[in-house]
């Protein structure tokens, strides 16, 4: 018996080495240098594609395709591990609908055409409206992509109407982390998850969407530390199995929650005294200074009995949160995403946990911090570093301060006053314009608005009768209504840098080629402003006449990039990243050179050179570890506005939702993801693996309320808002189980787009739309 | 009565088993893609047997990965938590005089983070979900190589993740003995096995 499995397997060990040696003669040079070859598989390092984590993968190619990935171990965000989508990342590159020729819309049909077609009528029809062209992007362009976009329609066209996707994710957590410490991003970093004791998650089921820092952390319990897990959510998740605590609130009371631990520390005289006196200051919610004394009598309004009221979590379970915050002992990371900041009040929120943290004084330590996480590869690194936003310029800077302008012409030896003071519209406002022909003219790169805009029967009215272009890989909702599909590289198709989570900066290498004719998107924004130049149009011309978006290549050489030849024989990446470096210095963001990416597998700014090192920040604003805070100062927040290196504390109240359920409309609407997929599905549903395990969206239903309304497993639903509606099977007691009087449905279904029923309101301070709440009917169907 | 009910759900048990282990087959498709048909309701579909269990239990397991060294996906039906899992997959279980699978990394417990179903939840009504994909993933048989056709081979894969060999190269059940070894009571396999390439521990 054994000798037959071994004479098979010697068998077709034979045919398959024979067929390995006959594919290699036709392997492709991999185009950088490779840390690892055995029998023509190369291992390279990568960011994984998708989220905001930003784990470390290790890449396997053969013969010029990707056929393998696994964790990157030297990488210190995942240390090997990876969540199911990352390990399946190589299979995002080869749907068999992969986009691979331009398409021009004539007649109602997507025609193909040649690039310089396609390059050409954009060039014309943006030059022939300038001011009302728009560039809507994305947390997953890579920063030099979005360092392109930025240049070409800020200074090259004096147009400010770039904004992105992040608008939709990120903005509330950009705007709240302005207002408190006067700059973007967060101080403490994922190690702090390594000396924390507790972690309390704001409406984060980060075992789906962050899996490997719920990882990171729950593994110390495995190892026998004793830590907590507070869960503070509106339904229970895989997140709620492993927690300590599951606080089920009533939605928007979140404001009401944090206002009384906030009551609670300085009601009991439990809040840090010294810290707060140092480090802090009190501000009313119009932005009047407040006496401590002021602040508790705006905060007695949110004593635990009159919050446990509406809020759903009970007078016990509030009193547990303020004496957790309130002993000096316990050393908490306070987590979220998206549950706090697609809020209509997502600024705010974000100000009270910061509130919270600082009046605590558990901020600025090892293992005590309240940490935002992002949802995209580079909604930080690019979206809020490079300033891709309406109102914003590279390093922090915006359009409104002429210092800032200058500083940024100066670097792009743009003609004086090429930038303008205006900033251009937010997202929501850039769809409004795209429906009204205020905006006549768009190009979506790397995002799928059609799919996740909210409200998308208002928002993508007359879209089809504007110009849209779009930058994709796949056919999606948004290529549907364009006029211009361009084809596009993805992932390790190109050289890329992004930014996660906690401010690290990662780099990776082309290591394949892409499909067909499918080129970089920093190559098709070269290539139109460059025809545009050739057209003669001024804005793209720089003091000296020269073309406004000039790339060098290592010896200080001009290089005629918008050729593809030479565009993608060159690391064109290094010249912008290094360009854009230079802006990275005034608020303290400071990045390394470009190649010290290439040695480093990430690097978390600001990073310094001391001697010949270049050292990176775990923590800022600590003394020890961030280079800015002099010594003798502890913590530090030296970026405040006021110039006293002190943090605000808000005073900002509870505020209803726009939208709540009533007697026509009876049921509370939160969207949101799973572990499978990510975002629009665009990249996750080309993948066996992944869509086979979860194929289509859902309604989840708590059991009572499926009970009452006679529906079952699986039985289909019409889901129902003032704005619209569609039909999903129903999900009763499956992977998670919302509150009574909550539906949740994931948003990455194409064929069931719950964007048609979803509401556009949004936080008036960051402009970021609420996908969490709005109230919806159901119908049980047969 | 009571014993009735139990002796009716036993059968009731068996037949529904047996119906569904006839159904669920493995295809090898043309281009090195293999799916797994059928196997929407099957329970613990993977203790199947074939004419030549060496070839099936290779083409069964990499059927499970997109390519060597991926997650596997989950074979049969689960409950809604990572200890489930574990009741089985952490310390041995004998399921229809089969041994149960067990991890090669118990150091981690959030098991879905890295292996999904086989199969949709059964809230999502069935429906041809196909992917149309032309990747091709790693196959591991390239690199099993040795320096002479008595010595032990070397390790082809990363350890990270890996360091219980036993868990797969174990004569636990027929399928897997593809890639079992002839002397699975020995314990010490690095005294004699060692990595093919000191690069692949990244």
């Amino acid at each position: 018996m054994f000798d037959m499995h071994r004479r098979a397997f010697i068998k077709r060990t034979a045919q398959l080495s024979a067929l390995a040696a006959i594919t290699s003669n036709g392997a492709k040079n991999v185009i950088a240098d490779s840390e690892s070859v055995t029998d023509g598989l190369s291992w390279q390092k990568a960011p994984c594609r998708f989220c905001g984590t930003g784990c470390g993968v290790m890449v396997g190619t053969k013969n010029g395709k990707v056929v393998a990935v696994q964790g990157d171990k030297e990488n210190a965000v995942n240390r090997g591990l990876l969540c199911v989508k990352g390990y399946h990342a190589g299979s995002i590159l080869y749907g068999n609908d992969r986009l691979v020729s331009p398409q021009i819309r004539k007649n109602g049909k997507l025609v193909n055409v040649s690039w310089d077609e396609a390059i050409d009528l954009i060039a014309k029809t943006v030059m022939k409206k300038p001011d009302t062209f728009s560039i809507y992007g994305s947390g997953q362009w890579t920063i030099p992509e979005g360092y392109t976009a930025m240049k070409f329609i800020k200074g090259g066209m004096s147009n400010n109407h770039i904004d992105p996707n992040a608008r939709l994710c990120m903005a509330s957590a950009v705007v709240g982390f302005i207002t408190t410490f006067g700059v973007d991003e967060p101080s403490g970093c994922y190690d702090d998850l390594d000396s924390c004791d507790t972690v309390i998650t704001w409406g984060n089921n980060w075992a789906e969407m962050h899996p490997i820092l719920y990882s990171r952390y729950m593994n110390r319990r495995n190892s026998g530390e004793k830590i907590t897990l507070i869960d503070m959510a509106t339904r229970r998740t895989r997140s709620t199995v492993e927690a300590d605590h599951y606080l089920e609130f009533v939605p928007q009371t979140d404001l009401a929650i944090a206002n009384c631990i906030c009551y609670q520390l300085i009601a009991n005289g439990t809040y840090d005294k010294g810290f707060v006196e140092k480090n802090t200051r009190f501000k009313s919610n119009e932005g009047k200074d407040l006496s401590i004394e002021e602040y508790l009598e705006f905060l007695k309004a949110y004593t635990p009995e009159a919050v446990a009221k509406y809020s759903g979590v009970s007078v016990e379970q509030l009193i547990m949160l303020g004496n957790l915050f309130g002993n000096k002992q316990r050393k908490v990371v306070s987590l979220w995403c998206m549950g706090m900041n697609q809020h209509t009040r997502g600024t705010w929120i974000n100000n009270l946990v910061y509130n919270i943290h600082l009046l605590a004084g558990k901020i600025g330590k090892p293992g005590s911090t309240p940490f935002s996480l992002t949802g995209q590869p580079s909604a930080c690194g690019t979206c809020r570093e490079v300033g891709t936003l309406a109102h914003a310029l590279p390093g922090g800077r915006v359009v409104k301060n002429a210092t800032h302008r200058k500083q940024v012409e100066d670097v792009w030896n743009c003609v004086p006053g090429a930038i303008s003071a205006k900033p251009g519209f937010h997202t929501v406002r850039m769809f409004e314009g795209l429906a009204s022909g205020e905006i006549t003219s768009m190009w979506v790169q790397v995002t799928n608005p059609a799919h996740t805009m909210p409200n998308l029967h208002k928002n993508l009215k007359n879209a089809k009768e504007r110009f849209v272009i779009v930058s994709d890989v796949y056919p999606t909702k948004t290529t549907e209504i364009a006029s211009v599909v361009l084809p596009s590289a993805l992932w390790v198709e190109k050289n890329g840098v992004v930014g996660n989570s906690e401010r690290r900066t990662q780099q990776w290498f082309k290591m394949v080629d892409p499909p067909g004719q499918a080129r970089d998107d920093v190559w098709q924004m070269l290539a139109v402003a460059h025809r545009m130049f050739e057209l003669g149009y001024e804005g793209l011309k720089d003091r000296d006449g020269r073309f406004l978006l000039t790339v060098h290549d290592d010896n200080g050489k001009e290089i005629e990039a918008w050729k593809w030849e030479v565009f993608s024989n060159n690391n064109v990446d290094k010249q912008l990243f290094n360009e854009y470096r230079d802006l990275t210095f005034l608020k303290h963001k400071d990045l390394a050179p470009y190649d010290q990416y290439v040695q480093a597998h990430g690097m978390r700014w600001p990073v310094t050179q001391q001697g010949t090192r270049w050292v990176e920040t775990p923590r800022r604003f600590v003394e020890g570890e961030d280079p800015f805070v002099a010594q003798g100062k502890g913590v530090s927040f030296y970026m405040a506005k006021a110039g006293d290196e002190k943090a605000l504390i808000w005073a900002r109240p509870y505020q209803a939702p726009p939208e709540v359920p009533d007697k026509q409309y009876d049921f509370w609407l939160c969207t949101g993801r799973v572990v499978e997929h990510w975002h629009s599905g665009t990249m996750t549903r080309r993948v066996k693996e992944l869509n086979r395990a979860m194929p289509s969206a859902y309604i989840e239903i708590h059991p009572e309320d499926a009970q009452r309304l006679r529906i079952s497993n699986g039985q289909r639903v019409k889901v129902t808002s003032r704005r619209g509606t569609i039909t999903l099977p129903a999900s009763i007691n499956g992977r998670a189980v919302p509150q009574k009087g909550l539906v949740f449905v994931p948003f990455f279904d194409e064929g069931k787009l719950i964007n048609h029923v979803t509401l556009d309101a949004y936080c008036p301070m960051s402009k970021e739309p609420d996908y969490k709440k709005c109230a919806v009917k159901l119908e049980a169907l047969i | 009565m009571k014993h009735l009910y139990i002796v009716f759900g036993v059968v009731i048990f068996a037949f529904t088993t047996i119906y569904f282990s006839g159904k669920h087959t493995v295809v090898l498709a043309s281009d090195h893609e293999v799916v797994v048909a059928n196997d929407k309701n099957a329970r613990h579909s993977h203790i199947e047997t074939g004419h030549n269990f060496f070839i099936d239990g290779l083409h069964t397991r990499q059927s499970r990965r997109a390519f060597f060294s991926a997650p596997p996906v989950i074979p049969h039906t689960i409950g809604k938590t990572d200890k489930e899992c574990l009741s089985c997959h952490q310390e041995k279980r004998i399921f229809r005089g089969v041994e149960s699978t067990l991890t090669p990394h118990p150091e981690f417990k959030n098991c879905m983070q890295c292996h999904v179903k086989g199969v949709a939840p059964d809230y999502i009504p069935s429906a041809n979900y196909g992917v149309n994909s032309s990747f091709i993933g790693l196959d591991k048989q390239e690199k099993v190589s040795r320096a002479h056709h008595l010595a032990p081979p070397v390790i082809p894969h990363r350890l990270f993740l890996h360091k219980q060999c036993s868990s797969c190269h174990s004569k636990r059940h027929d399928h897997e003995s593809g890639i079992s070894g002839p002397h699975n009571k020995r314990k010490n396999c690095m005294q004699c096995h060692v990595l093919a390439d000191i690069k692949l521990d990244f």
